[in-house]
């Protein structure tokens, strides 16, 4: 934000940036051979907003997710969780198909002017614990997260991170990993 | 495509308010440097040196006097999670979150700058409000945050208490000059007349200003959240319930009305020139508007 929307309180919320999205892809295949972690569902979590044009939006979302789940075969569903968010939840053996769909949701949210209220996109891996990578669309970077009971297991958090580093584009800034308690994937 | 108009005639009128504030202040300036003394530079460096103290302690300093205390991820999973989700959404460093035990429903920010703030809420507003009103009230408060209002309206303070303290100080112990020539008094009578005119003008154009913050704050909530009409519920049942409230709990937060998202003092008794906050009718026709106009 500038120094002048500053000065007269404007708000201005950052635009979404997708492209980074793409990195998971990539990565996927050293998070499996190096540290045994298996794809196990993804998901786009978003603010609905009130107004009609919205409705329309999900409306679209919601059959192009139909069209394209068809052709890959990718099970899908709608959710809404108890802080009022709305999340797409895809299943997918092809890890490969999860990101592109979820790219594609992300991008149909944008083309409607709706890219601000998308909060994360999250990708979930089953290992001995089960693992999840956080894209923060505002960042266009990634970040881990490790729950473990009601807590975080900070440290498999930064091995993670150090394992990752050159394949992700990591969040720098530890204070922007987010929690995101009770994933519905 | 646009989804939010730009509130072009708030931006206006925040301009001139802090134009007009500019304009009084070096008018003041020109004049202390024209006619003042030791003594009244003496008072700036002060006034200085005190606003600075206050301006680092300021969100300690608040959240003492409130009693607020900062609260944890497991204290308060939820209260979390709500802020953590609007900054990821909004794009800022997540605020240390506080609760402060009090039977008045309120929310006030603090902080010197957006790492440093903390976002408090009363126990009664937590307990009163459904979770999409206190989401609102949340990000109301993250939207002074984001804007630095804090620092704005810190900045904007600095001189009005600086004219405030020369004029009181020349009241109280004369002209304060020790040259008993005719010169030096009647500089010290310019000084003390300015002084009080900057005073007043200045006080009634930061008020402005603070509304003005006010709608901008509102606003603001209503772009994270996407919802307008959940601030508007929120502030009518903060309002509802402010005006049941014993009086004896209202005199006691009063101190505090500048940081609240609603003061603590009932609308009608006070001048809503003189008033830090915008009438409720005001705030609530700015966020309808927001509303209607999210549909086309």
């Amino acid at each position: 934000m500038g120094f002048l929307d500053t000065l007269l309180g404007k708000s201005k919320l950052p635009q979404p940036k997708s492209d980074k999205l793409f990195a998971m892809s990539t990565a996927y295949v050293t998070l499996n051979t190096n540290l045994g972690l298996t794809s196990n569902g993804a998901g786009i979590c978003f603010k609905p907003l009130e107004a009609s044009r919205f409705q329309n939006a999900e409306l679209e979302i919601n059959q192009l997710l139909q069209q394209s789940c068809k052709e890959t075969n990718t099970l899908h569903n709608m959710k809404k969780d108890t802080y009022g968010y709305l999340w797409v939840i895809l299943s997918d053996p092809d890890f490969e198909d999860l990101v592109s769909t979820i790219y594609m949701v992300s991008e149909t949210l944008k083309d409607h002017g709706f890219g601000e209220q998308l909060l994360c996109a999250v990708f979930k891996f089953r290992g001995e614990k089960d693992v999840f990578w956080i894209y923060n669309f505002k960042q266009g970077k990634y970040y881990p997260f490790v729950p473990d009971g009601k807590k975080r297991d900070s440290s498999y958090e930064f091995r993670l991170r150090s394992i990752m580093d050159k394949e992700l584009p990591i969040e720098k800034e530890t204070e922007k990993w987010y929690p995101l308690w009770d994933i519905p994937i | 495509m646009k989804k939010w108009y730009h509130d072009y005639g708030l931006q206006a009128r925040m301009f001139l308010t802090m134009f007009l504030l500019a304009v009084v202040y070096l008018f003041f300036l020109a004049v202390l440097a024209q006619y003042g003394n030791i003594g009244t530079s003496g008072l700036v460096i002060f006034a200085g040196i005190f606003l600075l103290i206050q301006f680092f302690l300021s969100d300690k300093l608040v959240l003492w006097t409130m009693g607020g205390r900062i609260v944890t991820e497991q204290e308060e999973p939820r209260l979390h999670e709500t802020v953590s989700r609007l900054c990821a959404i909004a794009n800022l460093p997540k605020p240390k979150i506080a609760i402060v035990d009090s039977n008045v429903p309120n929310a006030f920010a603090t902080g010197t700058s957006q790492r440093s703030a903390v976002v408090a809420v009363t126990t009664s507003l937590k307990q009163r409000l459904s979770q999409p009103e206190l989401e609102a009230v949340l990000a109301h408060e993250l939207s002074h945050v984001k804007n630095r209002d804090m620092l704005v309206i810190t900045i904007a303070s600095f001189l009005s208490t600086v004219a405030a303290l020369l004029a009181r100080n020349m009241l109280f112990f004369g002209a304060g000059s020790r040259d008993d020539d005719r010169k030096g008094a009647g500089a010290a009578v310019i000084i003390f007349i300015v002084s009080i005119i900057v005073w007043i003008l200045s006080f009634l154009l930061i008020r402005a200003l603070s509304r003005y913050r006010e709608f901008a704050a509102d606003r603001g909530s209503a772009i994270i959240t996407g919802q307008p009409s959940h601030l508007v519920s929120a502030l009518m049942t903060i309002s509802g319930t402010i005006e049941r409230v014993p009086s004896r709990d209202l005199r006691e937060v009063e101190a505090m009305n500048a940081f609240f998202i609603i003061p603590a003092v009932s609308g009608d008794s006070i001048m809503n020139l003189l008033s830090t906050h915008p009438s409720l009718e005001a705030r609530i026709r700015a966020l309808t508007k927001m509303e209607q106009r999210m549909e086309f």
